[in-house]
């Protein structure tokens, strides 16, 4: 069964850089928060401008957009509040934590690589619903056993910031 | 989505755009509606909002997301804004938000950071009724001393207000709406310097610009904003300081004189070549000679009408013009700390930027920072 994933944007930009976008499209089923889509413009390879066409990949039916209600948003940055954590994500982060939050998809996994993002998930008690880039790659076998990637993307790291994370929860709560 | 909730944000919406004076049709134009009805039906909560309507709102209106998503949080204080040679108040209204919008994220940063936001700088203990041009001058010259800036202020003004006095200093290109503003409100003092202005006029605006920080509390806005658009008494006083303070009264005679020929004259070149020493326009110096009685004011007004001396100016200074950074160094490294201590997203870093997320890492690395390395790095003390 295809993994169902819902990339930020940065990981989108980073997956673009690393070569594995169009990989992934095929092998995964990707979703997109809606503004993520108006954030993920162009990524840079060798001093050139390479553009990325998020809508058109929605349009053409090779990714699936998806909406994070602005009433559940503002419920969310309720909560984060606590975890004085209300200001560190931007829109699309946002609206994509609120999707997995909102489980507008079951089983849809938020892949992410940025740290405040990452924080928010393990305060919310969302580790089940995040995956690294590296987990990604290699349930979808473009990732082979012994190969690596950019330290940046992975499980490791991936792991020790979802325990920082979690330690944030414990001390707020 | 609640008929509470959509009524509330419409409410809020609606507020927050009559504010910035922008038309109904303005804006459906800019989110690329096909009729300005629909922002209408949003705005009186007939209509839901999506996700990225909402997402490109707050950057049309110069406001942070979460300020719409949390419907108890309260429009900031109405900070005002001094506007230095205005034309346009109505498109200044955009400006003047988009300048709050900095002057906050600025503030945010420092607080995220635990650094102190408060501007250092002591507002001047005077009257109204205190000042005259001797006033002026004096206060000028306290000031020089008082911040270290050294015989060349233009060279350190800059870093030393934002560094030393935490006094914010943002620039971009104003267009034609003027050029410079100040605020002083709850994030601390801030100056917007228009980008687009020549190195020598951001020098002269800003200190220009630090007048009004130091006067904020002794000067009323009809004081510095007259109705006819004529230059006010305190604008003159403004321009008066930035004179004397980037051209210091003990500096000036010195390297006039030491240029002067053995018939006791003064050739064009080295006045220009003074101005681009001290990094204020020739046309500034020269105005400047006149009131340290170095220059007769019908020589300057002769000289000034000179077609060539124009031409030479322009050729002289050709190289000179150095072109203003988007944000200060001290922003930049404000937001790249944030970003590397993990109380920001690299997407909200982006946004603090004013740049897409794809662009962050090549955008520190023209300020020096290397996002990737530095963000995981941690040292053990000894």
């Amino acid at each position: 069964m295809q993994s169902l994933l819902l990339p930020d944007a940065d990981v989108i930009i980073g997956l673009h850089e690393l070569g594995y976008w169009d990989q992934v499209v095929k092998l995964a089923k990707i979703h997109v928060a809606s503004s993520v889509i108006g954030e993920v413009k162009h990524y840079w390879k060798l001093e050139k401008q390479i553009p990325i066409d998020l809508s058109k990949m929605v349009a053409d039916g090779k990714i699936i957009k998806l909406e994070g209600p602005p009433e559940k948003q503002s419920e969310l940055l309720q909560q984060l509040r606590k975890y004085n954590l209300h200001t560190c994500l931007n829109a699309g982060e946002l609206e994509s934590i609120t999707i997995i939050y909102c489980e507008v998809v079951p089983e849809l996994k938020f892949c992410v690589r940025e740290r405040p993002a990452m924080k928010v998930m393990a305060c919310l008690d969302m580790r089940e619903q995040a995956v690294s880039v590296e987990q990604v790659l290699r349930d979808c076998g473009i990732l082979k056993r012994k190969e690596n990637i950019p330290g940046i993307y992975s499980q490791i790291r991936f792991e020790r910031i979802f325990l920082e994370g979690t330690f944030i929860q414990v001390e707020s709560d | 989505m609640s008929e509470n909730f959509k009524l509330k944000l419409g409410q809020k919406l609606k507020l927050v755009r009559e504010k910035l004076g922008l038309t109904l049709e303005k804006v459906a134009a800019k989110l690329e509606f096909e009729n300005y009805q629909t922002l209408s039906a949003i705005e009186n909560g007939l209509r839901n909002i999506k996700a990225e309507e909402l997402a490109r709102l707050s950057k049309i209106y110069f406001r942070d997301i979460t300020f719409f998503l949390n419907l108890d949080e309260e429009e900031e204080t109405n900070d005002l804004v001094f506007w230095r040679e205005c034309k346009n108040m109505g498109q200044a209204k955009e400006k003047e938000q988009e300048f709050r919008k900095y002057c906050y994220n600025y503030y945010e940063l420092e607080k995220k950071l635990g650094l102190p936001y408060q501007c250092k700088l002591n507002p001047l203990d005077l009257k109204a009724d205190d000042f005259d041009y001797g006033k002026i001058e004096e206060i000028a010259e306290q000031n020089l001393n008082l911040m270290q800036l050294g015989s060349r202020p233009a060279c350190s003004l800059r870093k030393i207000l934002e560094e030393k006095y935490n006094l914010k200093i943002l620039y971009y290109d104003l267009g034609n709406c003027g050029s410079a503003a100040s605020s002083v409100g709850n994030f601390g003092a801030a100056v917007l310097i228009n980008s687009s202005e020549p190195l020598w006029r951001r020098n002269f605006d800003l200190a220009h610009e630090l007048f009004h920080i130091l006067t904020w509390k002794i000067f009323r806005h009809d004081d510095v904003h007259t109705k006819d658009n004529e230059k006010s008494l305190v604008e003159k006083w403004a321009d008066a300081f930035a004179a004397s303070l980037l051209m210091p009264a003990t500096e000036i005679p010195k390297e006039f004189k030491a240029r002067l020929d053995q018939e006791g004259k003064i050739s064009l070149v080295d006045v220009i070549s003074i101005a681009k020493e001290f990094e204020v326009s020739t046309v500034a110096l020269m105005w400047r000679l006149v009131t340290l009685s170095l220059l007769s004011r019908n020589t300057v007004e002769k000289v000034l009408a000179l077609h060539e001396f124009v031409e030479i100016d322009r050729v002289e200074r050709i190289n000179h013009n150095k072109t203003a950074p988007d944000f200060s160094e001290k922003y930049v490294s404000l937001a790249f700390q944030a970003h590397a201590k993990d109380l920001i997203s690299k997407g909200k870093l982006a946004e603090f930027l004013n740049i897409t997320i794809g662009d962050v890492s090549k955008k520190l690395a023209g300020y020096g920072y290397c996002l990737e390395e530095i963000s995981d790095a941690k040292l053990t003390p000894a």
